[in-house]
């Protein structure tokens, strides 16, 4: 996997890359395009001296010797050249520095504008020339002027050498451009990254199985403060996930391993001891061999509903029949532990599992018979719009609703010594809360203040 | 040994102090730590068996308690946390030994056996005392190399002599130490005890080898003479 710091390093040298060149360009045509301006300025205003100068008199042009020196056309050694000659190409005056030669023509064809051009000077030196059809002033012809061809041009070495020069510190320093920035990119991203690493490194050493630490989320820059923020939030949560679990491991090793452990110490007895195998004796065993069978079935449903195998039939229902037969399975329980079942019913329907109504039901009851204190009322409040089980619970608080959920959570049984404890396994409420999302719904468990624990499974499918 | 058992589930505490009975010992049962604590205040007891989920104070908070307050009774944690977080959070708060349920009572008996040697200072489960040859950990006794049956309360009240010869027990000691709470043992128990043990460790032509001591107790002791032996 290519870190970002490679991927950010290549994309900066990259755009070094194009962008140094191309800048480069941009300055070297610039300053080629500004010399040559002025280069082409000094001929035209030759030029304008040179037909301000001359004449043509009886076929024959004349010009200003003097303009002719000033201009530096007197002598090749000046580097400056000029020609005038008829349209149809006929020679009427050239400079002397042209000796006998003649100044080589740019192609195109010539008008009053300008026409410029590099071109190979007579001497071979490159030249740069201005070539335009321009009148000057004529006796021979009425209107007092003749169009004539003239044609400038100068030694253009000096002007090749700077633009030459120009290009080799444009590239030169592109070059160095590039260079330096590979030097200096790396350690430069590196250190605008390290937040970045900072950040990584403080993520990796945080233990998979107990993210105790958070992250300082008030030093990070503000691109990455929120990220700092969510991995936080995402830690609490996988402690508190975690905490879940081990409470889980923990109260599912205590339900498991005490059954068996008590099973396994009355074979012992048994098996040790001839005079202990009393019917009292193999009673208790069937007695724990029945709380681990009812254990594990309430792990199978739990595991069959949370893997969407537990089929939901809705059905119109009766909550008033229903109710009563739920509270007529408990009324012997209740009896037992001298509870009073008091049942609320309301008049209609509702759409519902009859099934699944009865799970939940069932859980609620044997909850609330089991740790209800003995001699407390219980009511069950069967209605269209929830089935709600009220029991006193003494032993709760504010603080234990939130795991009351929980899967073989619960508060320590206070029951009377020798007092048999109904299937007291720690997941019928689970069970409420899974079935009541397979129905749609969410159980929710509330305490007064008068200790009166409320769970609640509220109903949206009146019929 | 007189042992404290404390445990929250009813079936397992009966079951096990039941067993632990059968074997000898006497056990006191508690299903809370902070009954535990009242028990172990009024009598003194040679090992503990402590569970760690209890109901209101846990076993773990129950041991730091006594280990701050220097009591060094040997304590046993049986749990039903396996997990070696669990193990060591456990012998680091004070724990001398640590047993997962489910269990066999004879380890169980065993591990107890083995604390009450260590903190005796005695590491080998055989004992010599004069011609007696005792092996608490299989629980039989010789004299001069021939087997004696001893019943378990007889065991157990050799073990509480023969671990401290020359020492004299009370009839109130060796009660303690032979009965648990809940036990009501005759008042002639103790000597009933002790004149059968006395029988079938020194056969008739065999120098005693428990001698009372008149107003004080009985103390088992082959060196000493026997003036005062009687039954």
């Amino acid at each position: 996997m290519t870190s970002l710091l490679t991927r950010l390093t290549l994309a900066l040298c990259v755009a070094a890359a194009v962008l140094l060149p191309a800048g480069g360009c941009l300055i070297y045509f610039t300053a080629e395009r500004l010399l040559l301006r002025n280069f082409d300025a000094v001929l035209a205003a030759k030029a304008d001296a040179l037909v301000t100068t001359s004449e043509m008199e009886r076929g024959r042009l004349e010009i200003d010797l003097e303009v002719q020196e000033f201009a530096g056309f007197g002598s090749a050694a000046g580097g400056d050249y000029f020609e005038f000659r008829t349209p149809a190409g006929n020679l009427l005056a050239r400079s002397p520095s042209l000796r006998r030669d003649r100044l080589p023509s740019l192609p195109g064809p010539l008008t009053r504008k300008p026409l410029n051009g590099y071109l190979t000077l007579p001497d071979g030196r490159p030249g740069r020339a201005l070539w335009l059809a321009v009148p000057v002033k004529s006796r021979d012809q009425p209107d007092g002027a003749s169009l004539v061809e003239l044609g400038v041009a100068s030694d253009s070495t000096a002007l090749g050498e700077t633009l030459h020069t120009l290009a080799l510190v444009v590239a030169g320093t592109a070059a160095a451009g590039m260079l330096v920035g590979l030097m200096v990119l790396r350690s430069v991203v590196r250190r605008s990254l390290r937040p970045v690493s900072d950040l990584a490194r403080e993520v990796q050493e945080i233990p998979v199985d107990d993210p105790a630490r958070t992250l300082d989320a008030t030093t990070l820059p503000a691109e990455l403060a929120p990220v700092g923020r969510r991995v936080n939030d995402l830690l609490v949560r996988a402690r508190e996930a975690i905490e879940r679990e081990r409470r889980f491991s923990s109260h599912a090793a205590h339900e498991l391993r005490t059954p068996l452990a008590e099973l396994r110490a009355i074979l012992e007895l048994l098996a040790s001891w001839p005079e202990e195998r009393t019917p009292e004796q193999f009673d208790e065993a069937q007695k724990v061999l029945r709380s681990l069978e009812q254990l594990l079935q309430k792990l199978t449903l739990l595991s069959r509903a949370e893997a969407g195998r537990q089929p939901v039939h809705l059905e119109t229902v009766d909550p008033t029949a229903l109710g009563e037969e739920a509270v007529e399975r408990f009324r012997a329980a209740a009896e037992a532990r001298e509870l009073t079942l008091v049942l609320k019913s309301g008049a209609g329907a509702l759409q519902s599992d009859p099934v699944i109504w009865d799970a939940i039901a069932n859980n609620l009851l044997e909850n609330a018979v089991s740790h209800a204190p003995g001699g407390a009322t219980i009511t069950i409040e069967s209605t269209p719009n929830q089935l709600a089980v009220s029991n006193p619970a003494p032993g709760l608080t504010i603080a234990d609703l939130p795991h009351m959920m929980e899967r073989f959570w619960k508060k320590t049984p206070r029951h009377a010594e020798g007092e048999e404890i109904i299937s007291h396994s720690g997941l019928g409420l689970s069970l409420v809360a899974i079935y009541a999302r397979l129905l749609g719904t969410e159980a929710t468990v509330d305490l007064q203040p008068g200790g009166i624990l409320t769970i609640r499974v509220p109903w949206s499918r009146t019929a | 040994m007189r042992l404290l058992f404390i445990e929250d589930a009813i079936r397992l505490r009966k079951t096990v102090a039941r067993a632990l009975t059968r074997l000898g010992h006497a056990v006191d049962e508690a299903s809370s730590a902070e009954e535990g604590a009242q028990l172990a205040e009024l009598a003194a007891y040679d090992a503990v068996i402590l569970d760690i989920m209890l109901p209101g104070q846990s076993g773990l908070e129950l041991l730091a308690t006594w280990r701050r307050q220097q009591v060094e009774t040997p304590v046993l944690l049986l749990t039903a946390l396996d997990s070696v977080e669990d193990r060591v959070r456990g012998l680091v708060t004070g724990a001398d030994d640590y047993l997962i349920k489910p269990f066999a009572i004879v380890e169980l008996a065993a591990r107890l056996e083995a604390l009450v040697r260590r903190r005796h200072g005695k590491p080998d489960s055989r004992l010599q005392v004069g011609p007696l040859e005792i092996d608490f950990a299989a629980r039989s006794v010789s004299r001069l190399g021939n087997p004696i049956t001893l019943t378990a309360r007889e065991f157990a009240l050799l073990e509480c002599l023969a671990r401290h010869p020359g020492q004299i027990f009370s009839r109130e000691q060796i009660e303690a130490r032979l009965y648990s709470e809940t036990d009501s043992p005759l008042s002639n128990a103790v000597d009933a005890a002790v004149y059968s043990l006395r029988k079938k460790l020194s056969p008739p032509g065999t120098p005693a080898l428990i001698h009372t001591r008149r107003g004080l107790g009985y103390v088992l002791d082959p060196d000493a003479s026997s003036p005062s032996s009687s039954s």
